[in-house]
């Protein structure tokens, strides 16, 4: 079973996610910021990347937009997880590549849902 | 009566060339007078005298041949004087039978009849007296018988003067005729021309002074015009041209009076437009200066709402950032199943206190937005009897932990409609969620119709819960923000108080109404109903269909 790359620059965020797929039963893995996740990515091939928008340096839109235009990383589906939730955020989201969007405060069970539907 | 200055001038020229002929013709008439009496003089005077001329020539040769024929004594010499004499006498009857052809008066007929008779006097005492006593006289003694003619020849020079004398006083006659003429032809030529000179000069003076004075009229007129001053006309009289000038002045000048009045007329018509077009332009420019102030009060109050968005949506993920934190923790604490009680049951606290806390701030931003008018609608088609399932699903919990049930009711008639279907589900989920937090041991119904409200095609969701009901006086102020019914109900039931009137707020935006029926203690039905054509056609970007917002609180 594949695993699931969580890409956040908040420690709190990062590690909440991580532990609810954990405990779910899911692999994860844990980026501070999306040079690291890119690497990993590129690494391992992750069968999901969830990713935050806002963060210092490389930003989630551009990176994801990085990821889907990579020919070996394109494949891999990319869900935004964020607490900018206005529209215009969404639709940039959408435009870079992001299949869903998840918004924070992160449920438990929303967040299963999703992971569920990209990882069997 | 029309008389032009050609005619007055012909006229004036025409009294002249009667004069002239008047003239010419007395003249010629005196010139012919005083030929025929040249002629006169030249046929009848001069061949009169030139005759008598002859005949005292011829009577002065007849006494030489008497004196010849008393000196000549022979016989033969005697008959050559008589046939000389005999001839004179022929001579004379051929003087006056010429004479008696140039006769010209009776004076002059009885003077030469009297010459006439004197001859034949003078001749027969010649013949029958003079010739006879000669031959009877053989001596010398003849000198009494020549001077026995005497008489004879007396009263023949007495008859021959007479007749000269007739002659010389026709000759002074007639030029006494020549000289009358020339008098009376000098006397009239001279009166004549003076009196033409006098006319013409008179005419000529007085035309010329009048077609002076009225051209003086003319010109001072001109000048008037000239000068701009179009009052008053020449009102000149006289038919002819300077009278036709004048009156075409006076038309002229009548036209230009009638087109400095039309020209005062439009000025004064232009002036009118164009102060109209100033005040016109005034007004443009005061509006076009009201017009830039209303832009840059709109582009400050835009530059405002956009600066009040910007910190709302900073507000908003900044407050999420630790509620994730806080409600991460507790979910994890909680699945962890680690916490054991009463201290489980402080971790629901946390959890549904967190959950609230962020519809609070969900509410509070979607408020903000709808009083700054930023409430951005997408249109899109939603699947209604999915939407009833979601709805379904996602009320079960809240409802089950009252013991209440879910029915949802909705005909297989009701299928796609165009509408927003985030907004309309946000507000279905916030009715759907009081009627499970009022409502215990009940029942919790969703039903779903085709209603037309007038011509308007539309279709209705009705919320219907067996709850504990509103009082009728609390009905009006639902949809106010914060109007829950009271604050003991707000500590008991977690509600922003905000949910119903941003439904309403939601719900209006769509073009739709929201109701309520109550009953205390009964339950209560609200209603919501959206037009099935859209209001503006809005611009789907479908987005929402697309990327559905899991984890989208209520």
């Amino acid at each position: 079973m594949s695993f699931i790359l969580v890409v956040d620059d908040n420690f709190d965020n990062r590690n909440i996610i991580g532990q609810m797929l954990s405990f779910s039963g899911f692999k994860v893995e844990l980026a501070a910021d999306a040079h690291t996740a890119i690497k990993l990515a590129r690494q391992h091939r992750p069968g999901l990347i969830l990713m935050d928008l806002s963060m210092p340096g490389l930003d989630g839109w551009t990176a994801t937009e990085y990821i889907k235009r990579d020919p070996e990383l394109g494949q891999i589906p990319v869900v935004a997880v964020s607490g900018h939730v206005t529209r215009n955020d969404i639709e940039r989201a959408r435009q870079a590549g992001c299949v869903e969007f998840l918004s924070k405060p992160i449920e438990y069970e929303h967040l299963i849902s999703v992971a569920r539907r990209y990882i069997q | 009566m029309r008389f032009p200055i050609r005619a007055k001038l012909l006229g004036a020229l025409a009294i002249d060339l009667i004069l002239m002929m008047v003239l010419g013709y007395f003249a010629v008439h005196q010139m012919a007078t005083m030929n025929e009496r040249a002629v006169f003089i030249e046929r009848h005077t001069i061949p009169s005298l030139d005759t008598v001329g002859d005949m005292t020539t011829a009577i002065n040769r007849y006494r030489a041949r008497q004196l010849e024929f008393l000196i000549y004594t022979n016989n033969g010499d005697r008959n050559r004087i008589l046939d000389q004499m005999r001839a004179i006498e022929s001579e004379m009857s051929g003087y006056f039978l010429t004479y008696r052809s140039l006769i010209s008066s009776p004076r002059e007929q009885n003077q030469l009849d009297a010459v006439e008779a004197a001859w034949g006097e003078v001749v027969r005492a010649n013949h029958e007296r003079f010739i006879p006593a000669v031959r009877l006289v053989s001596d010398g003694s003849v000198q009494p018988f020549y001077s026995r003619m005497n008489p004879a020849y007396d009263a023949l020079d007495q008859a021959m003067a007479g007749l000269v004398q007739e002659n010389q006083r026709q000759a002074r006659a007639s030029l006494d005729v020549v000289a009358a003429s020339y008098d009376t032809a000098r006397t009239f030529i001279v009166f004549d021309t003076v009196i033409a000179i006098i006319i013409s000069a008179a005419i000529g003076l007085f035309l010329s002074a009048r077609i002076a004075r009225r051209l003086r009229r003319l010109v001072e007129a001109t000048n008037r015009v000239s000068a701009g001053n179009f009052v008053g006309s020449i009102n000149e009289q006289i038919r002819d041209e300077i009278g036709d000038l004048a009156r075409a002045f006076d038309q002229m000048l009548a036209s230009l009076r009638h087109q400095r009045s039309e020209l005062e007329d439009r000025n004064r018509a232009l002036q009118e437009s164009l102060a109209r077009q100033a005040q016109l332009m005034e007004e443009i420019v005061r509006g076009k200066q009201a017009e830039a102030e209303a832009e840059r009060a709109r582009a400050a109050a835009e530059a405002a709402s956009q600066a009040k968005s910007a910190f709302l949506a900073t507000m908003s993920h900044e407050l999420r950032t630790p509620l994730n934190a806080i409600l991460g923790y507790a979910q994890l604490l909680h699945l962890s199943k680690s916490v054991a009680e009463p201290h489980a049951q402080y971790l629901e606290r946390i959890l549904a206190s967190g959950r609230h806390l962020l519809t609070l701030i969900s509410d509070v931003l979607d408020f903000a937005k709808i009083e700054q008018g930023a409430l951005e609608l997408e249109y899109s088609q939603v699947h209604i009897p999915t939407l009833v399932d979601e709805l379904v699903a996602m009320t079960l919990p809240l409802a089950q932990r009252h013991h209440n049930q879910v029915q949802a009711y909705c005909p297989a008639e009701i299928d796609t409609i165009e509408t927003d279907g985030r907004r309309l589900r946000q507000v279905l989920i916030n009715l759907l969620g009081n009627a499970a937090k009022f409502t215990e041991n009940g029942t919790i119904r969703l039903e779903v119709t085709s209603a037309k409200r007038g011509d308007v095609a539309g279709i209705q969701f009705a919320v219907i819960d067996t709850g504990i009901g509103i009082p009728r006086d609390k009905q009006d102020k639902l949809f106010q923000p914060f109007s829950q019914i009271d604050s003991s109900v707000t500590r008991r039931y977690e509600g922003t108080g905000l949910g119903l009137a941003l439904s309403k707020q939601i719900v209006q935006a769509l073009g739709g109404t929201i109701e309520v029926e109550s009953e205390v203690g009964v339950g209560s039905t609200f209603t919501v109903w959206l037009p099935t054509i859209p209001v503006s056609t809005v611009a789907s970007s479908s987005l929402s269909s697309k990327l559905p917002l899991v984890g989208e609180p209520a």
